[in-house]
């Protein structure tokens, strides 16, 4: 990985990275100081558009069927685990962990996007089911809960 | 790290802005790269920056309905303000000083070491949920210790891409300084200093910032063993006396995570029941995965990660209760 070009990295905003900008700052390889990529140093502006596009996109995704998320989160595994090696050596530069363990690093983190991709399935049938069988089905009244989704995630 | 919140969060339909740790980002941007083929535009957004920059604006920002935050206690402080100021919902993952408690009864101390070692200097002990903090009883403390000097004198320290690196760097040189401060603290305030204590130069990594595996004898209510480190720095304890002992486990701010190693299964399962900690693992620290909820007591953070609970972060709950025929006076059956 020796001798790459410097990466270089604006925002990713409504599945399209955008151009870096003037503002930015450097990524530096933590073993041997060499610059590894720089990024959009990104403020108020783009975390306006970035919500705004989140929230334009979740009504869609939303409604889409569990099933039919939980494939895309299969299919984003997928490809993560196929460059897990460059991703994991990417991320050792950065942040100067060690390879061995960083490869577990990514085994987990594909393990955790199809567990998730697996359970959300198995979550909506049996907070349905759960709820309809244990809850107050007597005489003519029906109680019932339905899960909804709050919005746009940060971390 | 970044699988941990998105997966869950994209599950359960949401969709997602990720302010990823300006040390810590090149490999989330090409994370947003592999996403870009897959995820519908907009559904997950990645936004580069500094935390009280971009970080900040996200945890203000009106129209997001959930935070959700890895890091310390500190700026986990901030993010549940910003949470609480709009009433919304967020999940912590913060700090940590996790202890283990080494019983006598071990069978193999040869092996317990090793898994205790393995314990602190995971991610070169970057980790919120090390286990830091080892009590050993006094009647074998003495071998245990020596095995253990031994074990982190002879920890292969190198460049992260070398395979049979043991110990790397730490992410930057203003916290590999941090690291040898709070060594140096911990010295002078009577804390004895077993092995390492100091950066260790690799060749032709000069620019790296390794700091020799490090371990420290300590009281619990020293700093060092009561402020988390973040570095490959172990403090360990003699203890004779039970009660004592859980209560010095438990004596921090912080309630992450907690290792016990004994062949006594009664001891095990009532040494557990009484640790303040999200996650006590029993002969073999950090045994976690899918299906087994990850997170912490008190300081070191709010909810669950990486089980069924967490989908529940990530959703809220919609009653809805419904008569079949509308009010009516008659008292009789309607069916």
């Amino acid at each position: 990985m020796e001798g790459q070009a410097v990466r270089e990295y604006g925002a990713f905003i409504n599945g399209a990275f955008r151009a870096m900008g003037t503002s930015t700052f450097e990524a530096r390889d933590a073993a041997s100081g060499a610059l590894l990529a720089t990024l959009s140093r990104c403020g108020p502006t783009e975390i306006d558009d970035a919500v705004e596009a989140a929230r334009r996109a979740f009504p869609a995704w939303s409604n889409l069927t569990a099933e039919e998320r939980s494939a895309k989160i299969l299919q984003f595994a997928a490809l993560v685990e196929d460059q897990a090696e460059e991703l994991a050596q990417l991320e050792c530069m950065d942040t100067g962990r060690h390879i061995s363990e960083m490869r577990e690093d990514y085994r987990a983190a594909v393990s955790h996007l199809r567990y998730f991709a697996s359970i959300s399935l198995a979550h909506h049938a049996s907070a349905a089911s759960w709820h309809r069988d244990t809850w107050s089905r007597s005489e003519c009244h029906w109680a019932y809960v339905d899960r909804s989704f709050p919005g746009t995630i940060p971390w | 790290m970044t699988a941990f919140k998105i997966a869950p969060a994209l599950a359960a339909g949401n969709t997602v802005v990720l302010k990823p740790d300006e040390n810590a980002c090149v490999s989330v941007m090409e994370l947003a790269r592999i996403a870009a083929d897959v995820f519908p535009a907009g559904v997950f957004n990645v936004v580069p920056g500094l935390g009280e920059e971009a970080g900040a604006a996200l945890i203000d920002h009106p129209k997001v309905s959930k935070l959700a935050f890895t890091g310390s206690t500190e700026v986990g402080r901030l993010v549940a303000h910003a949470a609480a100021s709009r009433l919304i919902s967020t999940t912590l993952e913060l700090g940590g000083k996790s202890p283990s408690i080494v019983f006598p009864d071990i069978e193999d101390i040869d092996a317990v070491v090793a898994d205790a070692t393995a314990g602190v200097l995971m991610c070169n002990g970057q980790s919120c949920l090390a286990g830091t903090r080892l009590f050993i009883h006094e009647d074998i403390y003495d071998t245990f210790v020596e095995k253990l000097v031994a074990g982190f004198r002879s920890l292969r320290v190198g460049p992260p891409l070398n395979e049979d690196t043991e110990l790397s760097g730490l992410i930057h040189q203003e916290h590999a300084e941090r690291v040898i401060s709070m060594i140096r603290s911990g010295i002078d305030e009577g804390a004895q200093l077993l092995t390492g204590g100091d950066l260790v130069e690799v060749p032709g990594f000069e620019a790296g910032n390794f700091v020799a595996p490090t371990i420290l004898e300590v009281a619990n209510s020293m700093r060092i063993a009561q402020d988390e480190i973040f570095g490959p720095v172990l403090c360990v304890l003699r203890w004779n006396n039970y009660e004592h002992v859980i209560a010095e486990a438990n004596d921090t701010p912080y309630g992450l995570a907690a290792g016990i190693y004994t062949s006594n299964l009664k001891n095990a399962m009532e040494t557990a029941d009484r640790l303040d900690a999200g996650c006590v693992w029993i002969n073999q620290y950090f045994n976690l995965g899918g299906g087994v909820p990850f997170g912490g007591f008190k300081e070191s953070g709010l909810g669950r990660e990486f089980c069924l609970e967490t989908l529940n972060e990530y959703t809220q709950l919609k009653s809805i209760t419904v008569a079949t025929s509308t009010p009516t006076t008659n008292q009789g059956s309607t069916n």
